[in-house]
């Protein structure tokens, strides 16, 4: 089943998108403090939290295919 | 220390950037996605169906194997049980009948033969002889009836011994299949067993990628929602970047 995999592969992208857009922000905020960096946090926080319910929903619905798939490989 | 501000927020460009490509286009992606896969999974219920068709069809027709069995043996056994309780003994019986009747007539014959030595008149020797002519005939009669029925006692015989091998053919023919029959149920179970909980499987992967689309599609229109202009978010903050590098640069 490819489409499990591919939506396995998109998650686990877009994780690491999240996590490169995390720790450059990260890294930018000890240098960057005025106004406009806190707005882009707040922005940034509100995404990530949508992200987080993205790829606990893809990776919920991956372990479902992966359950899926064992009991449609048995043979009798 | 500028230069070092400069490239980490070129960096936060960057990851706003590759974010906001991934963003793009995640629930089409998400909606094909989870299609491709319901699409697949239905397929494998319905083979799973197909498998529980084919296992009942098969333990049907070995029913009806068995069925059919088992009339041949009771028939093979009734005509097995009437060539020994019925066929043979009364076979046995008329032989047993015509050797009486050989004896009887043999001892008729000889007192016959005595007479015939002792007679003494034309008359009587015609009279007798041919009534020894008779008594021949008569003994020759029953001498080939009883051939004939110790030909048949052979025959009931042979027919005998094949009835009872093709009744031991048939016994282990029906052990046969009552085995399969037996087996094929236990498989039927199984699969039946297991079309059920890819049903149930089904029904929670369908849960699932409905949650992961919505959630796709959360993300996706987040930054339409946090944009009250109506650029994305994410655009917003490259907006915010290249305004902060354009005033320091």
């Amino acid at each position: 089943m490819g489409s499990g995999s591919a939506i396995m592969a998109e998650v686990q992208s877009f994780e690491r998108s999240v996590r490169n857009l995390s720790d450059s922000i990260g890294g930018a905020g000890s240098l960057w403090r005025d106004s406009k960096f806190q707005e882009l946090g707040v922005i940034v926080r509100d995404i990530a939290v949508q992200s987080r319910d993205l790829m606990t929903a893809g990776e919920r619905c991956c372990t479902t295919i992966n359950q899926f798939e064992a009991i449609a490989s048995e043979r009798y | 220390m500028a230069d070092v501000t400069t490239e980490a927020l070129r960096s936060v460009k960057t990851a706003l950037g590759n974010f906001q490509t991934d963003i793009a286009g995640m629930y089409a992606r998400a909606s094909s996605n989870t299609d491709s896969v319901l699409s697949s999974c239905q397929q494998s219920v319905s083979a799973a169906q197909s498998d529980v068709d084919a296992s009942q069809a098969r333990v049907q027709e070995l029913e009806n194997t068995i069925a059919a069995l088992e009339q041949q043996i009771k028939d093979t056994s009734d005509a097995i049980v009437k060539i020994r309780e019925k066929d043979i003994p009364n076979t046995d019986a008329q032989i047993s009948n015509l050797n009486s009747q050989i004896y009887h007539m043999k001892e008729q014959l000889a007192s016959l033969r005595a007479s015939l030595s002792h007679a003494q008149d034309a008359d009587a020797v015609r009279s007798i002889q041919s009534s020894i002519a008779q008594c021949e005939s008569a003994l020759s009669a029953c001498y080939s009836r009883k051939d004939n029925l110790e030909y048949q006692k052979t025959e009931l015989i042979k027919r005998r011994n094949e009835l009872e091998a093709q009744y031991n053919r048939l016994r282990s023919d029906l052990a046969d299949a009552e085995y399969e029959r037996d087996q094929e149920k236990r498989r039927l179970y199984k699969l039946q067993d297991k079309l059920n909980r890819l049903r149930a499987a089904m029904g929670r992967v369908q849960s699932d990628c409905n949650e992961y689309v919505i959630c796709s599609k959360r993300v996706e229109v987040q930054s339409d929602r946090l944009s009250s202009s109506g650029a994305t978010a994410v655009s917003q903050c490259l907006t915010f970047i290249e305004d902060y590098l354009s005033v320091n640069l």
